[in-house]
């Protein structure tokens, strides 16, 4: 079963990447914004709707860190209008670290379904398995991929 | 036994393409997708589902809007509505608990559990959570 859904989100993925990519862009428009102290409301709204779908769907890809980093930047956006004020330095650091992970996530092949139960191999989203040595057994996850 | 129906309704085409690969391959539904509340009021009508899967922000009607018109029209208020929300505050699961949908589940989801999540939820409120 496992085998059958890996390859189908993976497909996923790989087709939602631009649009994911688009999304982050908007991210980190808003951080600029914000650090500059020049965000407007319609970008500050545009990139919450963005945050708010990164957030919701990442995870789903195996990339559970990318939702957090995505929810993080989407309470600091919402935070705007409270009496203390967005946290400039938390939204920017969160958005760095969304593109640096995604940026290494998109490289990786095939994507790491781990954490989920999709696929629990240890080795997932390095370009070569580990070498197997004589009377080696093969691992259950090693199955999986397959 | 026939096949039970899902219908399955988010504006966002990878959730709505993930969950339909997991609830068709590991939890051996039969889905059907819509991507707005308009559209997903409309097939209800037309298909009755045996339950529907419901995404809370959508861009014309939102998911809790969506459930009460269908629990509006005595053709489509029996049918199990489950939402789906990445909103992570208790106070906003709460507010939709209190709608009386057949329960909540958060985003993002784990492709694999899902299906078990929807049955066990379904089977809590006396529906078959079985496909």
């Amino acid at each position: 079963m496992t085998a059958e859904l890996a390859p189908a989100i993976e497909a996923i993925w790989q087709r939602s990447r631009p649009e994911i990519a688009r999304r982050i862009a908007s991210l980190e428009e808003a951080a600029a914004a914000m650090l500059g102290n020049d965000l407007s409301d319609e970008l500050r709204q545009r990139a919450q709707s963005d945050a708010h779908k990164l957030a919701g769907s990442l995870g789903m890809f195996g990339f559970e860190t990318g939702s957090d980093r995505a929810r993080e930047v989407e309470q600091a956006l919402n935070a705007r209008d409270a009496a203390i004020g967005p946290d400039v330095g938390v939204l920017a650091a969160s958005v760095r670290t969304l593109r640096v992970e995604f940026d290494v996530r998109s490289r990786r092949d095939p994507l790491p379904l781990h954490g989920q139960g999709l696929v629990a191999a240890p080795w997932a989203g390095r370009r070569r398995a580990p070498r197997r040595l004589a009377g080696d057994r093969e691992r259950p996850a090693a199955r999986r991929m397959r | 036994m026939s096949q039970k129906r899902i219908l399955l309704v988010d504006d966002e085409d990878d959730i709505r393409e993930v969950a339909t690969i997991s609830m068709e391959a590991v939890g051996g539904w039969e889905v059907c997708g819509t991507r707005s509340g308009t559209e997903a009021i409309a097939k209800a009508l037309a298909d009755k589902p045996d339950a529907i899967l419901l995404d809370v922000m959508m861009p014309d009607i939102d998911g809790p809007t969506t459930f009460q018109r269908l629990q509006a029209d005595a053709r489509t208020r029996d049918i199990p509505v489950i939402l789906l929300t990445a909103k992570t505050q208790a106070a906003d699961r709460t507010c939709f608990e209190k709608l009386g949908v057949a329960g909540v589940l958060s985003k993002p989801f784990d492709p694999m559990s899902l299906p078990q999540q929807v049955a066990a939820l379904l089977a809590a409120t006396g529906n078959s959570g079985q496909p």
